[in-house]
């Protein structure tokens, strides 16, 4: 099932995304809480291949190296799989077993490394923003010159596809009681995703769908959030790692909001 | 003949005063340098001979430097949310980070935009690792960084510091000045200050690991490790750096 197949006109929402296989992998690795020195591959695998299909799904922009990690992944998990009695063969002929992770698992810590610099890098831009110059001069970046992809905020694009995700696997797939086939539009949603912030102070994401919905209306509502993310009509807040995201009217003067970033 | 009716303007009793009379009246972030010179200048234009004109212009940028930091030093202990920092290796008061919300209200100014995560990655990948290739950028992130390369090109947060030697010329990307004043840094050193991990590598192990070929190498701090997206035939190889930039002088313009 594609996505055309359950929208009433061609919508295609435009949401690229910047981050990458590595992103990825490093997510499910703080998400499930293992060990990146000793990742269980099999599981790792599995979570990765889910997310893979939502995004796929989605009809996101992901980048071919989500594919090709695919098949790394593919590869290294059949490595681990051998029979041991391959193993040892290996060792009698004098060479040592290289761990496949081996060469993944140090890519990761690399470039986690390097997210950690960039946190600090972060931490550091907040407090230069909070300061100012004689007669408030500042040389801070104006509105709408960091412009960009995701209007997603300090949320990462992955802690909404889980968020999608749960949703996503608690809905039954044939519509309730219903006969009739339904279609939904990205734009009806949109409105009525605008009016439930428009009424409340914030919306919880999981309350945007009903218990009976069908799966393609999770769907559709998904692509209607993240269409009206990327009009900055929405700005999305998550008290703590992993917990409810919340949604939230976007100001016109974004006071107090996240950043806009890309 | 004229009277003494001329009112005295009193000579300033400190060196530290002058010093801090001219960076705040600079207005701008200024060097020592600057300091130096206008003491200087001062007394090639006095006419007068005054002597305590000319003790301020035999400061050395040393003494300078210490009586900025006296200055600095004093700023913060009486806490009065002004504050003398140093960026970009320039100096400039400014007023303390914690007071940021009501100065906000005052100037009614927006919350600023601030850098996604992709964008921090990048920037942080090409700071510690400058000079850097794109593909060597691709291969540390694990996918493309094209957009976001001109996107921090457009923000003036990086800039092209050469070009490789090797097939194809790719570009090699570094900061720039904005860069550090956008995360309020005295200079690139500090970065090795903020993630010790991470040292940056001086110009000649950048070379080293760039000439290395294929075969596994040492483990070393310094390394980009062996990786999976190994670049096809036809991808430039790593890059050698050159262009001499040892460590980052501030002098170019932004």
């Amino acid at each position: 099932m594609s996505i055309d197949d359950i929208l009433t006109e061609d919508y295609k929402v435009n949401l690229e995304v910047f981050e990458g296989p590595l992103d990825l992998l490093l997510y499910l690795i703080r998400r499930e809480e293992v060990d990146i020195y000793d990742i269980p591959i099999v599981h790792i695998t599995r979570q990765y291949m889910d997310y893979l299909d939502m995004m796929r799904l989605l009809d996101l922009n992901i980048a071919g190296e989500f594919l090709v990690m695919a098949s790394t992944l593919m590869m290294i998990k059949s490595r681990m799989l051998l029979p041991v009695e391959e193993r040892s063969s290996e060792e009698e002929m004098d060479q040592e077993w290289v761990d496949p992770r081996l060469d993944l698992v140090r890519q990761l810590i690399e470039y986690k490394k390097f997210k950690d610099a960039a946190q600090n890098l972060q931490m550091r831009e907040i407090m230069v923003n909070e300061a100012f110059l004689f007669g408030g001069d500042a040389p801070h970046f104006e509105k709408g010159e960091v412009n960009g992809s995701q209007a997603l905020g300090d949320i990462g694009l992955f802690d909404l596809l889980t968020a999608f995700k749960d949703v996503l696997e608690r809905a039954p797939s044939e519509p309730f009681g219903h006969i009739e086939p339904i279609v939904w539009s990205v734009p009806d949603k949109m409105t009525y995703i605008q009016e439930l912030t428009e009424a409340n102070d914030h919306v919880r994401f999981s309350l945007l769908f009903h218990p009976e919905s069908h799966r393609n209306e999770i769907i559709v509502t998904f692509l209607a959030l993240l269409e009206l993310l990327r009009l900055h009509q929405v700005v999305l807040h998550q008290n703590a790692a992993f917990h409810e995201i919340l949604i939230f009217k976007a100001e016109d003067d974004s006071t107090g909001a996240d950043p806009v970033n890309f | 003949m004229a009277t003494n009716d001329e009112p005295k303007i009193p000579m300033a009793s400190s060196l530290q005063q002058v010093v801090g009379a001219l960076i705040f009246g600079a207005n701008r972030a200024i060097t020592i340098d600057e300091i130096r010179k206008c003491l200087a200048d001062a007394a090639e234009m006095d006419t007068e001979q005054n002597e305590t004109i000319k003790l301020f212009a035999e400061a050395s940028p040393r003494e300078i430097k210490d009586v900025v930091i006296g200055i600095s030093k004093e700023l913060t202990r009486i806490g009065i949310g002004v504050i003398l920092e140093e960026i970009a290796g320039s100096f400039r008061f400014q007023t303390e980070p914690c007071c940021g919300r009501w100065l906000r209200i005052l100037l009614k100014a927006d919350r600023p935009n601030r850098l996604s995560h992709p964008a921090l990655e990048t920037l942080a990948i090409i700071a510690y690792r400058q000079p850097i290739s794109k593909s060597e950028i691709m291969a540390i992130r694990g996918v493309t960084v094209d957009h976001l390369i001109k996107t921090l090109m457009e923000l003036h947060l990086i800039r092209i510091v050469g070009r490789s030697e090797l097939p194809g010329r790719p570009f090699l990307y570094g900061t720039t000045p904005t860069f550090l004043e956008h995360f309020g840094l005295r200079n690139l050193q500090e970065l090795n200050e903020i993630d010790p991990t991470l040292q940056r590598s001086r110009k000649a192990e950048r070379v080293a690991v760039h000439t290395r070929t294929k075969e596994k190498e040492e483990e070393s701090v310094f390394d980009n490790t062996p990786n999976l997206f190994t670049p096809s035939e036809t991808d430039p190889q790593p890059p050698t750096p050159t262009t001499d930039i040892e460590d980052q002088k501030v002098e170019e313009e932004q």
